[in-house]
């Protein structure tokens, strides 16, 4: 009797311990996976995805490893580490393979992200393509994969297959549809045109539509200019030097101006297409859920 | 164990074999050279397995090269386990990375009796290599003939040798230093491929920048150095004018000279449409960087 007695003794305190440590193991997590939100809502999103892979190191289940490391992913995203975006989802993919959809999306999101825009287009074929397969439902992860298609390939200059993309996607979005018409429309500048117009200060800035930009490029030039006549009409050699070498200053900067409003107007008008076409549609995930991706969307 | 774990009782020695298996010379090319022996050192299964295993984090934000979190990291894990002679060491040459002159630590390390002698010739490697690229070549020869003629790890023999046989193609003076190993350093030089020639050699320079711009530099310099400090911060925009056509010149040379010009009349719009806001002391700036006027000029870019 004594001896049973002894043994529930040890049971019990061998419990006691295998309790203790779940629950101490259990708080870190916890602990962590608070701390990765905080720093997540504070906009640190670098050091979340540290906090979200210190907590896919601890977790000894594949599944909820793998939804850490799509954390620490969509955390890099945000930071705009697109390498390390796809070495986490690596790992993710590596641990689950229930995971491959979600991962994907952030995957084409990096990938355009760092202006790879054939595996952008690559990754969100698959998800179309898969879905399209496998008739699975979630037609909101659909429908954003069909938006941000349709803005790679305005992007590559392939219009007519971004409004296809965009007939193909679940949810009808006419406001994209209507957005890549207006692009459509619209004219590019050419960079090259914009540098010969820039030849005469100013004129390269209003090609692209940057008057104010034009009138001070062209108020500068014509001061220097005239100065610069003036001291060599009154043969002051030293003041003549010294202007000519702000001219060259400003006239170069006519013509390297004209280049780049032309590049950057042509870049304005793809950002403004792609922000029509989206139309404020993002998806974002659940952070309480981790390790469990539940993503959660907006149109 | 007073102190740090003996690396013998962690398997160091199987570990710095498998570090130069062919199979991971891939990850030589990451950028900084040297970074490869004590990557994947620690790469390898230490006191668990896998990617489980508490350094792995450590580890890997090295290879990353986000050395400033790796050292934070470093510094938790010795929190937790004091003798882990392994982290020790990363931290050190992390910080050594990271910019900080850690010559010191690396040399406590070397000359500790607290430390395995696997551990203490990485970290000697590390001290020898950090000699050489700042320029103090005697000391770097000292460290890597120590290691050569003390090293019983092949791969740290080998690129002891091999670094030694560079050094002194570099700097030929150093030459007579090293008559009484010349005949060893001839035996093992067929072992030496190409991987490990490239591994070892350390380039005087980094990027070179253009030098067509420098006068215009000077004057730059002299303008930030004398003038704008009568005048105080006046330019809204960051990086400063004065900022920006220093690194437009630096990258692009006498475009830069243009890039200013555009900058100047580029400004009030920029200023009026207000994109980026950065507060710098007590005003607001708005972000205007070089590589938002020349992305264009790099092949294959879209879009930013």
């Amino acid at each position: 009797m004594n001896i049973d007695k002894h043994r529930f003794g040890s049971l019990l305190t061998l419990l006691f311990f295998i309790t203790c440590a779940i629950c101490t193991g259990s708080s870190v997590t916890d602990g962590t996976s608070q701390l990765a939100r905080e720093l997540a809502s504070e906009g640190k999103h670098e050091s979340a995805a540290i906090e979200y892979r210190r907590l896919a190191l601890l977790e000894e289940q594949q599944n909820r490893r793998a939804g850490y490391y799509w954390a620490s992913a969509y955390e890099y995203l945000k930071a705009t580490k697109y390498d390390l975006v796809q070495k986490m989802l690596d790992r993710a993919e590596d641990n689950s393979s229930d995971i491959i959809t979600e991962s994907l999306l952030i995957r084409a999101e990096a990938s355009i992200g760092a202006d790879k825009l054939t595996e952008a287009e690559f990754y969100l074929k698959s998800i179309i393509e898969d879905m399209e397969q496998t008739k699975k439902s979630p037609s909101k992860i659909k429908t954003i994969a069909a938006k941000k298609m349709a803005g790679v390939l305005i992007a590559k200059g392939n219009t007519g297959e971004a409004r296809k993309a965009l007939s193909q996607s679940p949810v009808p979005c006419p406001e994209s549809i209507r957005a890549v018409a207006s692009y459509e429309k619209g004219r590019n500048r050419n960079p090259k045109v914009g540098g010969i117009l820039g030849l005469i200060p100013g004129l390269g800035y209003i090609y692209s539509g940057e008057y104010a930009n034009a009138i001070r490029s062209f108020i500068l030039n014509g001061i220097f200019i005239y100065a610069m006549a003036d001291t060599a009409d009154r043969e002051e050699w030293g003041a003549f030097t010294a202007l000519t070498f702000f001219e060259l200053t400003w006239y170069t900067g006519s013509i390297y101006g004209g280049i780049d409003a032309a590049h950057r107007f042509n870049k304005n008008r793809l950002n403004s297409c792609i922000e029509a076409i989206n139309c404020k549609s993002a998806f974002a995930p659940d952070l309480s859920q981790l390790p469990v991706i539940s993503l959660k969307f907006e149109f | 164990m007073t102190g740090p774990r003996r690396m013998e009782q962690i398997g160091i020695d199987r570990v710095i074999n498998l570090t130069f298996f062919p199979k991971f010379r891939g990850k030589v090319s990451l950028a900084v050279s040297g970074t490869f022996l004590f990557l994947l050192i620690l790469v390898f299964p230490l006191k668990c397995t896998g990617e489980t295993c508490p350094e792995s984090l450590a580890v890997d934000l090295f290879a990353e090269g986000n050395f400033g979190v790796c050292i934070q990291e470093c510094s938790r894990l010795i929190a937790e386990d004091k003798g882990n002679e392994t982290v020790l060491l990363l931290q050190a040459v992390a910080k050594m990375r990271s910019g900080k002159d850690n010559k010191v630590e690396l040399k406590n390390i070397t000359e500790s009796p607290h430390y395995s002698p696997a551990t203490a010739n990485m970290a000697r490697y590390e001290l020898a290599r950090a000699h050489w690229k700042s320029g103090n070549i005697r000391n770097a020869l000292e460290q890597f003939k120590k290691l050569f003629e003390s090293s019983d790890q092949g791969p740290l023999f080998l690129r002891a040798g091999c670094s030694i046989n560079l050094l002194i193609k570099q700097y030929p003076e150093l030459a007579e230093h090293v008559c009484d190993i010349k005949n060893q350093l001839d035996t093992c030089s067929s072992l030496w491929s190409g991987k490990i020639i490239d591994e070892c050699r350390i380039s005087p320079a980094g990027k070179k920048e253009s030098i067509a711009g420098t006068p215009v530099q000077w004057m730059i310099s002299f303008y930030r150095s004398q003038i704008s400090p009568a005048l105080g911060r006046r330019c809204s925009l960051q990086p400063s004018c004065s900022e920006y056509g220093m690194q437009s010149l630096k990258k692009h040379g006498l475009l830069g000279l243009a890039m200013i010009g555009d900058r100047t009349v580029r400004e009030p719009d920029v200023v009026a449409n207000k994109p980026s806001p950065v507060r710098i002391g007590n005003r607001w700036c708005y972000k205007d960087t070089v590589e938002e006027h020349d992305w264009w000029m790099t092949p294959g870019r879209n879009r930013k």
